[in-house]
């Protein structure tokens, strides 16, 4: 078995058992089903037909196998009205991760805020989210996530880590720490993925008075442009949904009028030709360069400088820039 | 986020347990050579906007912009064969500094295209090392691979402010 067939193995096993007790308890048709696929593909993993299309038998696309192990034909011998469903529902998959996204420009108590928010293709791994506060002594929430994977998958996941994250920042939950709330939402994360998906995320906490607080678990480092130039804030603690358990730490900083941090998620520094990244250095060079512009022209100019390194190639990933500027 | 599955991921996600100090002098180096280094303008920054007339200037004896470059190229270069066994000792003051290295735009693009390619390979070969290679012996004043990178590090910060007050001089003076 190749590694990619043992993980799928792996992950399909794991499944089993949960379907199995599920089936168990619960007796409905759709699990045993389910259950009835999850061993077919066990079954084509031992005998080695795992990954073939069962109509042209060419190899199915390793992305959609990884986000659907189950996947028995290619896109390519779907039938026409399976290929149109496919596109609607992904339409309507799009349109709603799209509606859950706040407003793209935005300014709140001394803050501006842009983000530009792109899919690798039809749905994002990455999420954005605002909480606006409940009174004037809140602060603003704002986080950037990102799942391992991309597509459908993914996007599921993000949903997912999204509203977890809605839930415990709620105002019922007053004078709780945003490394707690990080603790919070890995260990529910961590009780849906059992380990065998994870996310970065950055959640910041922005005051009227120009403090950020800060926690980032396993995401890129925030760039911080102040009038020394731009450096990475430090200070970052595992992956949501890895370990049980993990504990984050939280950042204090404090930002004076036309200062900004640009949190983005790997689809930036992360963006290969060739063998050579983009890289920290990089967008940190296209930070400096963009500093004095407004947010959104910040995003822009920072995602134009990627463009042009990128001289053409594909990228490889879901992009986001989301840029904090004090204005106040 | 692009990778499937955490096996060895050498990431800010989720360090590769073998390359976690490698992975950070890799990231200091890129970022005192292309931007985001605390000490300010980083070597790429501090020579953004100097073309050849200005960095083929001489203010009193100082070496020229030009020539820094050079150095600052050839000792990088220097470090990076020296952690693939090469001594490199007794270097001539005309190879350390050499001149017409800004003679024309041609000649002032190959110099800063040397800088470039000499980070490049010694960014890469770093990455491919594991922390337990950093003690390696090498030849050179500091006598580890990690003491030779410090170096490269320190070295690049202190040419990148003398450059930055060259261009700043350069500028003034060409008014």
């Amino acid at each position: 078995m190749t590694p990619v067939e043992e993980r799928v193995r792996e992950r399909l096993l794991g499944k089993r058992e949960q379907l199995a007790e599920a089936a168990e308890q619960r007796r409905e048709q759709r699990l045993v089903d389910l259950l009835r696929r999850v061993d077919g593909a066990l079954a084509s993993l031992e005998v080695g037909d795992w990954g073939i299309c069962t109509v042209c038998h060419e190899p199915v696309n390793e992305a959609r196998l990884e986000a659907d192990p189950l996947v028995k034909v290619c896109l390519e011998c779907l039938s026409a009205d399976d290929r149109q469903a496919l596109e609607r529902d992904l339409e309507a998959a799009a349109r709603v991760q799209r509606s859950l996204l706040p407003p793209a420009r935005f300014r709140h108590d001394g803050w501006e805020v842009a983000f530009l928010w792109e899919p690798r293709g039809a749905v994002s791994g990455d999420h954005v989210d605002l909480l606006r506060p409940h009174s004037d002594t809140e602060p603003l929430h704002l986080l950037l996530g990102d799942v391992m994977g991309k597509g459908v998958a993914a996007s599921f996941l993000q949903s997912h880590l999204h509203a977890l994250f809605r839930a415990v920042a709620h105002p019922a939950n007053p004078g709780v720490q945003l490394s707690e709330l990080l603790g919070r939402v890995n260990e529910l994360f961590f009780e849906t993925t059992a380990g065998s998906s994870y996310a970065s995320m950055v959640a910041a906490r922005l005051f009227p008075d120009g403090r950020v607080e800060l926690a980032n678990a396993g995401h890129p480092r925030p760039l911080l442009a102040d009038a020394r130039g731009v450096r990475p804030v430090e200070g970052s603690g595992l992956p949501l949904g890895l370990f049980a358990g993990a504990e984050y730490s939280m950042r204090e900083l404090q930002l004076s009028a036309g200062e900004t941090l640009l949190v983005y998620t790997d689809g930036f520094t992360e963006a290969m030709v060739g063998d050579e990244e983009f890289g920290v250095g990089r967008a940190a060079a296209a930070l400096r360069r963009a500093s004095r512009l407004p947010a959104d022209e910040l995003v822009a100019a920072c995602r134009r400088e990627m463009d042009a390194f990128l001289s053409g190639t594909p990228r490889g990933d879901d992009l986001t820039l989301l840029a904090l500027r004090r204005v106040g | 986020m692009s990778a499937p599955v955490p096996a060895t991921i050498a990431t800010d996600k989720c360090p590769d347990l073998s390359r976690v100090e490698t992975t950070r002098l890799a990231d200091q180096l890129e970022r005192a050579f292309r931007g985001g280094a605390w000490h300010g303008p980083s070597l790429g920054e501090a020579l953004d906007g100097v073309d050849a007339a200005t960095a083929a200037r001489r203010l009193g004896d100082a070496h020229s912009i030009a020539e820094i470059t050079g150095h600052v190229a050839f000792w990088i270069d220097a470090a990076h064969r020296r952690m693939h066994g090469e001594a490199v000792t007794n270097v001539p003051p005309e190879v350390d500094f050499r001149t017409g290295g800004a003679d024309s735009d041609d000649a002032w693009r190959a110099t800063l295209d040397d800088l470039e390619s000499a980070h490049r390979r010694l960014h890469a070969a770093l990455l491919a090392l594991d922390d337990d290679q950093l003690d390696g012996a090498v030849a050179g004043s500091d006598p580890t691979v990690r003491g030779q990178l410090l170096g490269i590090l320190q070295h690049n910060a202190y040419h990148a402010g003398q450059i930055a007050i060259l261009k700043k001089a350069g500028a003034g003076s060409a008014r």
